[in-house]
């Protein structure tokens, strides 16, 4: 498979005045397939943006390098942006005076494409994206959601290779996000164009991207599948509910057999999670159940999903 | 041919502004030929028709549509690149294939042409009003104000670039009006060592084709070096500025940071 994003050790630092400064990207390693949907995932200020932008050439970097089709961006820059383009900080990078079309055609026109040669992917664009009704309104007069839409349509309008969204679905009410997502998913499918997305939404990283990295503080926490992800973290969890006085006494019988993750205790009710090694490891749970005077409520499965898996990796890089 | 596609573009863009947005290029014109008016009468009622001064009001007229221009195209580059750095499209254009360079060169081609249509327009206005007569030479006029505006551009490339890293440089742009006066009252016959500053050279051929009759026909060979020497020196020493400003912008992510 064709790798046509590599980052190799990339590392970006901020100089804050009085010798002091900050390290944004710490070591950060990865690379995106053709066709591939990846995601940069991590909280505000994780180093996402920062890296997007090394990526695409608008910041200098101190260390490592980002190589797109080969091309360094630090040594070959312009050949390098040949192959990408970008949405950066939401719908920010767009003429908020200037109508769809113009948008799109002045897009392409200064990276050097005429407007006969954009005209029937630029009909095809406005029809994919449902800008029909649009397309000669001007872009202040539309919805947050809409101006995403052309955000991204005139990031495609050049039909480079590589797509770079930063927050993609930022600041979208949950419907235009799901559309959102679908339109993701819909590009790099039938377009079969690379995307490359930062965000902090896990439901956005769960519904389109194929692999992930998870960045806390410049580093990288976690670099998977997201499949694999969720299989690792996905362990034998079981949340169980009950009745009494007794989780004095059970609770420590419960933590002979397996390992306690978390102990609630609720006006009425009582409720333990427990992380078991095999789902063998029930049996021995309902006989102890079985010998206290517990009054059981309930036992069920937890599957986490990336949020969970997410704030787990947070929680045990603090610690 | 991406040059000349990209060109275009900034050109078309130019022009849904101005189309757009053309009120508030009026009442500017209206407000500049208001002031123009006010001082023009005073000027005449102190001077009382006195020939001499007939001779001076001419200078003043051209004098005032050169400020008006000069001011234009001295702001124009700086504050664009601001505005988009503002607006967040800065960024985009420093993505393109073509150099972003080249694309603030188009721009400033384009501000060019429609700065001399406006200089044209004010000064044909201007002499109705003032019953002042001038030789409007278009394409002499044309072709010394398209060359020497690009001094002013180069000065204005390095205030956009310090405008890039501390933001607000509203105060120094106001500031520029002053030193802008003094380059419209210095004068190369008087004093030979200011036909080194931006755009004065120009100046006086200018004054000297509408006041005169000169023409483009009639240049010198040391017209034209002044005048395309002037414009490249000063043109090629804001771009370094510039770049010296994006390499700090770029280290530092300041470009679409506001």
């Amino acid at each position: 498979m064709e790798e046509l994003l590599q980052v190799n050790n990339l590392e970006k630092i901020y100089y804050t005045g009085n010798n002091n400064h900050l390290k944004a990207v710490d070591n950060v390693s990865f690379n995106v397939n053709k066709g591939e949907v990846f995601g940069l995932l991590g909280p505000n200020g994780a180093g996402k943006t920062s890296t997007i932008k090394c990526i695409c050439g608008l910041l200098d970097y101190e260390g490592g390098d980002v190589l797109v089709k080969g091309y360094s961006m630090k040594k070959k820059r312009r050949k390098g942006l040949k192959h990408i383009s970008a949405v950066l900080e939401g719908n920010r990078n767009i003429y908020w005076r200037m109508t769809v079309k113009e948008n799109l055609e002045f897009f392409s026109g200064i990276n050097g494409l005429s407007s006969t040669k954009i005209k029937e992917r630029m009909d095809y664009l406005i029809k994919q994206f449902q800008l029909e009704d649009q397309e000669n309104v001007v872009v202040n007069k539309l919805s947050r959601g809409m101006k995403q839409k052309v955000a991204i349509a005139i990031s495609l309008i050049t039909d480079k290779d590589i797509i770079l969204l930063d927050e993609p679905t930022l600041g979208l009410d949950v419907s235009m996000s799901h559309e959102m997502r679908q339109i993701l998913r819909r590009i790099a499918k039938e377009e079969d164009k690379t995307i490359l997305l930062s965000t902090h939404d896990m439901n956005v990283v769960e519904d389109t991207c194929d692999r992930l990295i998870i960045i806390n503080n410049g580093q990288v926490i976690a670099k998977d599948t997201v499949e694999n992800l969720k299989n690792l973290f996905n362990k034998e969890i079981y949340k169980i509910l009950f009745k009494g006085n007794t989780e004095h006494q059970l609770l420590p019988k419960l933590k002979n057999v397996s390992n306690i993750v978390e102990l609630q205790r609720q006006v009425d009710h009582n409720v333990v999670i427990l992380q078991l090694n095999d789902a063998n490891e029930l049996f021995a749970i309902f006989e102890l159940l079985k010998g206290e005077s517990i009054n059981l409520i309930s036992i069920e499965k937890v599957t986490k999903n990336l949020e969970g898996i997410f704030m787990d990796l947070l929680k045990e890089e603090q610690q | 041919m991406k040059y000349y596609y990209s060109f275009l573009s900034i050109a078309k863009r130019e022009w849904i502004e101005l189309r757009r947005y053309w009120f508030n290029s009026f009442i500017g014109i209206i407000m500049y030929v208001l002031v123009f008016v006010a001082l023009f009468a005073g000027a005449q009622s102190i001077g009382q028709n006195n020939f001499a001064l007939m001779d001076s009001l001419e200078g003043f007229l051209i004098g005032y549509a050169l400020w008006f221009l000069a001011m234009g195209a001295f702001s124009d580059t700086a504050y664009s690149i601001v505005d988009e750095a503002r607006k967040g499209t800065l960024e985009q254009l420093y993505m393109t294939e073509v150099p972003f360079t080249w694309l603030l060169i188009s721009k400033n081609i384009v501000s060019t042409i429609i700065f001399v249509f406006l200089f044209m327009i004010i000064t044909i206005v201007q002499m109705q009003i003032t019953g002042i007569r001038l030789n409007l030479d278009f394409f002499s006029i044309f072709v010394t104000l398209f060359i020497s505006l690009f001094s002013l551009y180069g000065v204005g490339l390095i205030l956009a670039g310090v405008g890039l890293i501390f933001k607000k440089i509203q105060n120094l742009l106001g500031a520029t009006q002053f030193i802008l006066v003094a380059i419209m009252i210095l004068s190369p016959t008087t004093v030979p060592i200011v036909k080194f500053l931006p755009f004065v050279y120009g100046r006086e051929l200018i004054m000297n084709i509408m006041r005169n009759g000169y023409s483009i026909v009639g240049f010198t060979l040391l017209d034209w070096t002044f005048l395309i020497g002037n414009a490249v020196f000063y043109m090629a020493v804001g771009i370094y500025g510039y770049k010296i400003s994006e390499k700090q912008v770029l280290k530092r992510g300041m470009l679409g940071q506001y």
